[in-house]
């Protein structure tokens, strides 16, 4: 996850690149999955509105929106698909501020 | 001649002014004057007889005398500040002043009405104006209430009085200590009361104790009146008023401390041509406090609410400060016409912040978590209010006013805009906006003793602070998470009211009943795609303009004195409310009566009071509501005062609730049972 850098309340853009591992020493980036994020604030158990799925915009980077209705510890769930099919188990992100 | 003091004054519902300073749509009917006052001249008088009833002991707050009025209703979440609602109109939609200050409340989630920080002993009367016809203090829709505040006693024998007096309720163990004093000398006058009160968790009629149903106040007034010559006066007036750990049971947490202090400086001058004008600044600050509580408790008792075990607790502080001026002219310019105008000006803070510490059992703290949920803004409104009253012929007499004004909102606060982000607005800093009230109303005279009062009005009205930005507000009636909606529309009405009135020397009728269509009606609509914020909420609702909405009020009152010793008084007051034509509204009282009857003979007297109220079963389930049932409670009191000397000595008896019946009202929330049977006990001194 390369953004949020400096997370805030509110709507901030959150960026994240995705490389395939094609051998050991091999990590081409890839543009071809699809990226769901549902953020989460697990000591309350509840999420935030209109966030936006980062899309691919090239060179294995995915941009989008992310947004936090207040301060404090939150969890961002990252499920990522191929041609419809999860290839992701219980990734996340913790981000505090 | 019955004994004691009656001004009834039905100008009609339109304008149910209760003094002779109040004069708004003036006194071209009856104003009797039957006999010399005894106890605190002024106070709302068609209900004079039923606030007496109240009065001399002082023992209940405002609220007593408040659920006695013509229109009035209160909503109920704790024992203490309960919230006017007139005629199925509340908060924002009413405008609530003293002494034609603006004043607003610094709680998110309507703890603290304007009412709670004003006390019977430095209550001189209230006006009240039903509907659109209330919009001389600001536009609204559903009335308003101006409380005046008490003057030096100017009739006092000597140029120095006070009165200590204490007052005892079983039901609460409750303890009420008041005084007043003042002195009047030539041209300075001076005077102060104060009240303390602290009361326990009261007992309902099942003889169960209500938790978090206490509190504790202290209120103090003092004022001073300079008056260089016959038409001129300053006055001066400071209010502190403060409550402590005040419970309310309906709701997920308590107040910790609810602070107020008012400053207002007057000059008034009199003659042909009136002039008042006014400077004022309050300020409120409102700590809320769940500490006393299990943070658990909401769970406990919602099964369809995700269970969790969890330790929080929140810190959630509101500040509200309103600084104004206004001046106003009555100009009587010709012998037929009476014009008002009145200038003002007021700008108001207000700032609530939350913010949460979650622990779970044997973790250390998590980081804070921090939200404003009113956002701080700063709110200015300038307005014009002209009014002109002709007097067309001996019978007639037409009334037109209407008022402009200019409001601006400015978002001081970038972590509100930063807030309102997530739900895709870019919100301006500034949003500006006018607002205006039209009404003419009608008052004819049929013949001697029977008249008849019309109105027709239209305004609308500014979305207060909590429904342009508020943020995850959580409602306990209904459950909901409320969010503002920043760009939401006025909320509109037109107004219509008709009032007889009889008035015979032994009765006195007025019955009235009014109508409001209203236009972008304020509620709030769930949206399922914002996730609730607070774990017992089910859902989140954003507050929206539905297209229609209707209320329909009738009040009746009727004074009767058949002997000069004995009169009786009937207060019934019914309202219904519409959403979109279908679905009932909210919190809309069933019928409601108030029965007293009273016997005064010298230095005694005895009252008996019934209060009963029909069942309410126009529900809306959606808005947490359930049906309520219907009850009915009786109440006496007596009340003996001697003479030694030069000083009374005043002492009451009564009881409330004498069947100890367990009820509760339709506008309490949580149907949380009210108080049950309670002696009650009061002795006064003053000299
Ligand atoms: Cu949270
Ligand atoms: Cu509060």
């Amino acid at each position: 996850m390369l953004q949020p850098v400096d997370p805030k309340v509110g709507m901030n853009d959150i960026e994240l690149t995705l490389h395939r591992k094609a051998t050991m020493m091999d990590w081409p980036s890839d543009d071809t999955y699809t990226i769901e994020i549902t953020p989460e604030m697990p000591s309350m158990g509840h999420g935030s509105p209109n966030n936006v799925n980062p899309s691919s915009i090239g060179n294995g980077h995915y941009k989008g929106k992310v947004n936090f209705t207040m301060t404090g510890e939150w969890r961002v769930n990252v499920l990522v698909k191929k041609d419809g099919a999860d290839v992701s188990q219980n990734l996340f992100f913790t981000v505090t501020f | 001649m019955p004994k004691y003091f009656l001004l009834l004054w039905f100008s009609g519902l339109s304008s149910i002014a209760l003094s002779q300073v109040s004069d708004s749509t003036g006194t071209l009917f009856d104003t009797i004057i039957l006999n010399e006052v005894k106890v605190s001249a002024v106070f709302p008088l068609n209900n004079n007889d039923v606030v007496d009833f109240y009065r001399p002991d002082y023992f209940s707050t405002l609220d007593k005398v408040n659920a006695r009025l013509d229109g009035m209703s209160l909503i109920k979440r704790g024992a203490y500040a309960l919230e006017p609602q007139l005629n199925g109109f509340s908060a924002g939609q009413l405008n609530v002043t003293i002494d034609g200050m603006k004043m607003f409340g610094a709680c998110t989630d309507k703890m603290d009405p304007v009412t709670s920080y004003i006390e019977p002993t430095n209550l001189k009367n209230i006006t009240i104006n039903t509907g659109t016809n209330g919009s001389q203090n600001g536009c609204n829709i559903g009335g308003s209430m101006d409380m005046s505040l008490q003057e030096p006693n100017s009739d006092s024998p000597r140029p120095f009085y006070s009165s200590l007096g204490y007052g005892y309720e079983s039901v609460s163990r409750g303890s009420n200590i008041l005084f007043t004093a003042g002195y009047t000398k030539r041209k300075l006058a001076w005077g102060i009361d104060g009240v303390y009160r602290k009361n326990h968790n009261y007992m309902d009629g099942t003889h169960s104790t209500i938790p978090f149903s206490q509190f504790e106040k202290t209120n103090i007034h003092s004022v001073f009146i300079y008056s260089p010559n016959t038409i001129s006066r300053l006055k001066a007036d400071i209010l502190f008023d403060g409550a402590n750990n005040v419970g309310y049971p309906a709701l997920p947490m308590d107040v910790a401390i609810a602070r107020a202090t008012l400053f207002a400086l007057e000059y008034r001058r009199t003659g042909r041509t009136q002039l008042i004008s006014k400077m004022y600044f309050n300020t409120i600050h409102h700590v809320m406090d769940d500490s006393k509580r299990d943070s658990l408790y909401f769970l406990e008792n919602e099964t369809e609410i995700k269970n969790d075990s969890v330790y929080m607790r929140m810190d959630m502080p509101g500040k509200s400060s309103t600084l104004g001026a206004y001046m106003q002219l009555i100009v009587p310019w010709n012998d037929h016409n009476k014009l008002t105008i009145k200038a003002d000006n007021y700008t108001n803070n207000s700032v609530a912040e939350m913010t949460m510490h979650m622990r779970y059992a044997g973790f250390s703290p998590e980081p804070p978590m921090y939200m404003q949920t009113w956002p701080e803004m700063l709110r200015n409104v300038s307005g014009l209010f002209v009014q002109n009253t002709t007097s067309i012929s001996k019978k007639l007499k037409l009334t037109v006013n209407g008022r402009i004004d200019y409001n601006i909102d400015i978002l001081q606060s970038e972590y509100g805009q930063l807030q309102f982000s997530v739900f895709n607005y870019t919100l301006e800093k500034k949003q500006s906006r006018v607002v205006k009230s039209m009404n003419m109303s009608a008052q004819y005279r049929i013949n001697h003793s029977l008249s008849l009062t019309t109105t027709a009005g239209y305004s609308d009205r500014m979305p207060a602070i909590g429904e342009r930005l508020g943020f995850y507000l959580y409602n306990a009636y209904d459950g909901y998470d409320y969010i503002g909606n920043p760009y939401i529309k006025t909320e509109k009405s037109n107004f219509f009211s008709i009032g007889f009135m009889l008035s015979k020397p032994k009765i006195k009728i007025n019955l009235s009943q009014s109508f409001s269509y209203i236009r972008d009606y304020i509620m709030g609509i769930s949206d399922t795609l914002i996730p609730a914020m607070n774990f017992y909420a089910r859902g989140t609702r954003v507050y929206t303009n539905v297209p229609a909405a209707g209320t329909y009020s009738a009040d009746l009152q009727l004074l009767y004195n058949p002997l000069k010793s004995i009169s009786l008084f009937l207060l019934s007051k019914f309202t219904m409310g519409r959403i979109n034509g279908g679905n009932n509204m909210p919190l809309i009282p069933p019928l409601k009566n108030i029965a007293v009857v009273q016997y005064k003979k010298d230095r005694f007297s005895f009252q008996a009071e019934n209060e009963s109220s029909l069942a309410q079963n126009f529900i809306n389930p959606d808005y947490g509501e359930h049906k309520t049932p219907a009850y009915t409670v009786f109440n006496i009191k007596s009340a003996y005062s001697f003479s030694v000397s030069r000083s009374i000595l005043d002492i009451s008896f009564g009881i409330t609730n004498i069947f100890n019946g367990a009820y509760y009202e339709h506008l309490d929330w949580g149907r949380i049972n009210r108080p049950g049977r309670s002696f009650e006990m009061f002795v006064k001194y003053s000299y």
